[in-house]
């Protein structure tokens, strides 16, 4: 995958937002992800990780520059997503799984495997609204990582996890990296992201500081992390 | 499009099913209320229009004239506004992936569909008893059903755009509805209007395409229905503007969410 000199603006329309009138969540980003790898993307909040992963993922579009991306691209996003409230844990499955692009025969093929692996149990037939953040990430996390894709991306979802299940998508992430998939990821675990990734991107204001080896671009977040006084947009004045 | 629709149309199934699961799982009388809805309308009308306003047609039997109107009507009303603000409502749906919009206007349309299925079911079988039979028209019945869709589907499509946008979109809808409501022939015959207006008016009315959706409606479903209003309305008009409105709307619909389909996401976060 690659995004070349990619820029998002937010256009925010009514008149209350006008301080705010064009927002530019990223600008002039350009990476390249090649297969096989997973590529970690750190920075502060509101300096555009989750943007820059829906763009990704093809839910948003640049407003300026490129992206080119070969193969199918699955993402994970926060936990409402793609989910609605009134269906059953099962049936979300197959809403959700249709959502993302799979026919309804590969979902029965693979119900009984997404169940087991987001271990819920009889929950799996109670309406969605009745789970928790951790029981609605254990049947997202199950539901993508039993269909087919090139590409996955997750966004900040893998902290309501316990331990347990972190280390079950720790392992699952591992199977896919050897079987050659592409992985994109952020968290604000700065330790999990060293076990995990082989080359990490720190964004911050929307702009790439740095892309490269893992652990100095930890330890320029670290010492992003010390300054004193943070915006997301501009310092108010 | 037919091609991606069919290739969709797991999740087009899924998205009408969770439309209806939605609607009709919690209430207890359920799906029932598919058809009490449009039911109890058809009866305060008849009270208030034929008993109360001595509304006559002469076409046929008062009560059938109401209930193709009323159903065909609530379908076509039903559809548009359900669909309106869905795109906005199911924003969670849609930013999961790189998701086709349409389907979501379409799937509300299509469980509105289902919804009408059984009043429709109902005339049939009350007109066949009334009037004892059915009119050679009613195998015309599936185009009239695929005209009919194509223009609330076209519609939905179109106006769920422009609400993401401007959000004043379902008010708009919703005053225009209602005042398209009365310039279509759900309670009243078409020969009245005829005999107060003049010949340029009559063939402004006429040119709206509800009001020939509903007349083929009725002229599939009402024996001796064609023959009463053969004189006022010319077979051209009757066919012709249904099926011309249906094809300009859809394929319009969809020309314009193809231009617009990347920006569409950046308007749905609040």
């Amino acid at each position: 995958m690659q995004l070349c000199s990619v820029g998002k603006k937010y256009p925010f329309t009514k008149q209350q937002f006008s301080v705010l009138k064009d927002f530019w969540a990223l600008k002039d980003v350009s990476l390249d992800v090649y297969q096989g790898e997973i590529v970690g993307i750190i920075g502060r909040n509101g300096a555009g990780k989750t943007t820059l992963l829906n763009i990704m993922a093809k839910v948003l579009f640049p407003t300026e520059g490129e992206v080119f991306s070969n193969g199918r691209v699955l993402g994970l996003f926060n936990l409402g997503v793609g989910f609605q409230d009134e269906l059953t844990g099962r049936g979300n499955i197959f809403l959700n799984g249709s959502l993302l692009g799979a026919t309804k025969k590969e979902i029965e093929d693979k119900l009984n495997s997404i169940v087991e692996f987001s271990e819920l149990g009889d929950f799996i037939n109670m309406p969605l609204g009745t789970y928790s953040q951790g029981m609605r990430l254990r049947l997202g996390f199950s539901i993508v990582v039993n269909l087919k894709f090139d590409i996955l991306v997750i966004d900040e979802v893998l902290a309501v996890g316990d331990v347990l299940f972190q280390n079950k998508c720790f392992e699952r992430l591992m199977d896919f990296k050897r079987e050659g998939k592409t992985l994109v990821i952020t968290n604000q675990s700065l330790d999990l992201m060293e076990r995990l990734c082989d080359r990490v991107i720190l964004l911050d204001h929307g702009k790439t500081l740095f892309q490269g080896n893992v652990v100095e671009a930890i330890n320029r977040y670290r010492l992003l992390l010390n300054t004193e006084k943070f915006f997301v947009g501009r310092a108010p004045s | 499009m037919i091609k991606e629709i069919f290739l969709k149309r797991d999740l087009i199934r899924e998205l009408v099913m969770k439309e209806l699961r939605v609607r009709y799982s919690r209430p207890v009388l359920g799906f029932a209320w598919a058809f009490l809805s449009p039911l109890f309308l058809v009866g305060i009308f008849y009270v208030v229009f034929s008993l109360i306003l001595q509304v006559r047609t002469k076409e046929c039997p008062f009560i059938l004239y109401l209930m193709s109107g009323v159903f065909t009507w609530r379908f076509f009303q039903d559809g548009l506004m359900g669909s309106v603000t869905s795109l906005l409502d199911n924003k969670n749906l849609i930013r999961e992936s790189n998701f086709t919009h349409y389907l979501l206007p379409l799937s509300i349309v299509l469980a509105n569909g289902i919804n009408f299925l059984p009043s429709l079911i109902l005339l049939i079988i009350s007109a066949s008893l009334i009037l004892k039979g059915l009119p050679l028209f009613i195998l015309w019945l599936p185009l009239v059903l695929t005209v009919h869709l194509m223009v609330t589907i076209g519609l939905s499509i179109f106006f769920s755009l422009l609400y993401v946008r401007w959000r004043d979109i379902k008010y708009v809808l919703e005053v225009f509805l209602s005042i398209l409501f009365y310039l279509t022939p759900v309670f009243y015959s078409i020969y009245l209007v005829k005999d107060v207006f003049s010949g340029f008016l009559f063939s402004v009315y006429v040119a709206n395409p509800l009001v020939g959706i509903l007349n083929l409606y009725r002229v599939s479903i009402l024996k001796g229905f064609y023959p009463a209003i053969q004189g006022d309305v010319p077979v051209a008009i009757l066919v012709g503007i249904p099926a011309a409105f249906a094809l300009i709307v859809l394929s319009s619909a969809l020309w314009v969410y193809k231009k617009f389909k990347n920006h569409i996401n950046d308007y749905l976060s609040y």
